[in-house]
């Protein structure tokens, strides 16, 4: 039997007074409420947009990978260990395919080779102060804050900016975080500190 | 306390994962004596505050009509993960078929030859008397049947072997 669902229908037809949690709504799916699937686009369609845009840096880009998480999510919906939270579990979809898309960009020899010998060091060197009359050009030219900000998640290294994302705009855990990246909560750590400490040093300047 | 040492602990701190209460007070204390690190703490705080105010995107008005297009595509193809009628079907063809194709190399091999391998060994230990001997040796053996249908989909199995090889044909 067909399990789609009309997105334009109305949430899961079972309800007590309170909202359903993910896992429950996950559960009414399982069970045969074909509603619930819609619920469950509408509570993560905007959060993944937004974690993917952010991410990848692609407006265009990041709705077709949400439109493929969710594809997935349908087709493996059955397989997900319902002991384990929904939202981890969809966030690591969307981050694989965020990290695929960012991958496969970088397939040029060149420009692989520059990211790794960045993101190594990025990693390695110890967290200082850094000199303040060094400001990359284009900076310069940007006069608000709000996009110095932008600026500086978009020039994050890329399994930083993840990390970065999940935890100041999405709010997730270091345990979570671990879970969807796939990484352990020393590296977490690591990576977090390290992209808000260059965050921090692209602001500071321009923070009176 | 120095300012590296300051950074080291920074984070800890601002996610609340620093009980030790000790370092608690010296990091709260370098931090209202030193410009420099207060200047820093003061710029990520701000830099977060702006950068969680920035206005979130929405999904296009198109989002959900292509979801529901991509899902039925999904649902016509059906789940890969389940196997079809058809797919059974195949699996127990397949299986017929490799069975079939050991008994050949059973029947082949010697002391178990079937009746018209055994004639062509006869004839080869006689003298050749008649060259006639092989007509009947070559003449093909065939298997044929049909797999009980499932659903709407019934699979034939034709087997033929001669001297010369084996050959399986399945229609539907």
């Amino acid at each position: 039997m067909s399990r789609v669902t009309t997105l334009e229908q109305t949430a899961p037809q079972v309800r007590d007074a309170r909202p359903l949690d993910d896992a429950e709504v996950v559960a009414a799916y399982l069970a045969g409420d074909l509603h619930a699937f819609d619920e469950l686009v509408a509570r993560y369609q905007r959060r993944l947009l937004n974690f993917v845009y952010r991410t990848i840096g692609d407006r265009e880009r990041a709705e077709d990978l949400v439109q493929e998480v969710f594809i997935r999510v349908h087709r493996h919906l059955h397989r997900f260990d319902q002991t384990k939270k929904f939202s981890t579990w969809i966030y690591t979809i969307a981050s694989n395919l965020a990290k695929n898309e960012l991958r496969n960009r970088s397939r040029n020899p060149l420009v692989l080779f520059q990211t790794i010998k960045k993101n190594w060091e990025a990693d390695h060197r110890p967290l200082q102060f850094e000199d303040h009359h060094y400001r990359p050009d284009d900076l310069f030219r940007k006069r608000h804050l709000r996009e110095l900000v932008e600026w500086a998640v978009d020039h994050l290294p890329e399994h930083h900016r993840v990390v970065f994302v999940l935890r100041e705009l999405e709010g997730k855990t270091y345990e979570e975080i671990a879970d969807i990246t796939h990484c352990n909560l020393g590296t977490v750590k690591s990576r977090l500190n390290r992209a808000r400490h260059r965050f921090a040093q692209v602001i500071e300047p321009w923070v009176d | 306390m120095r300012c590296d040492e300051f950074l080291r602990h920074y984070y800890d701190l601002r996610d609340g994962r620093l009980d030790d209460r000790r370092l608690l007070k010296q990091l709260d204390r370098h931090l209202a004596r030193c410009r420099r690190c207060a200047r820093y703490h003061a710029s990520l705080r701000r830099g977060l505050e702006v950068l969680q105010e920035t206005e979130e995107i929405d999904p296009s008005p198109s989002f959900r009509i292509r979801l529901e297009h991509r899902l039925r595509q999904e649902a016509s193809i059906g789940d890969p993960l389940v196997p079809t009628n058809l797919g059974i079907a195949a699996a127990l063809l397949l299986a017929a078929a490799v069975g079939l194709v050991f008994y050949e190399g059973l029947a082949a091999t010697p002391g178990t030859a079937p009746a018209a391998v055994a004639a062509i060994a006869d004839s080869d230990a006689r003298p050749a008397a008649s060259p006639t001997f092989a007509a009947a040796p070559l003449a093909p053996r065939s298997v044929d049947f049909t797999l009980p249908a499932f659903g709407d989909t019934a699979v034939q199995f034709s087997s033929s072997s001669s001297p010369l090889g084996t050959w399986v044909s399945l229609g539907r």
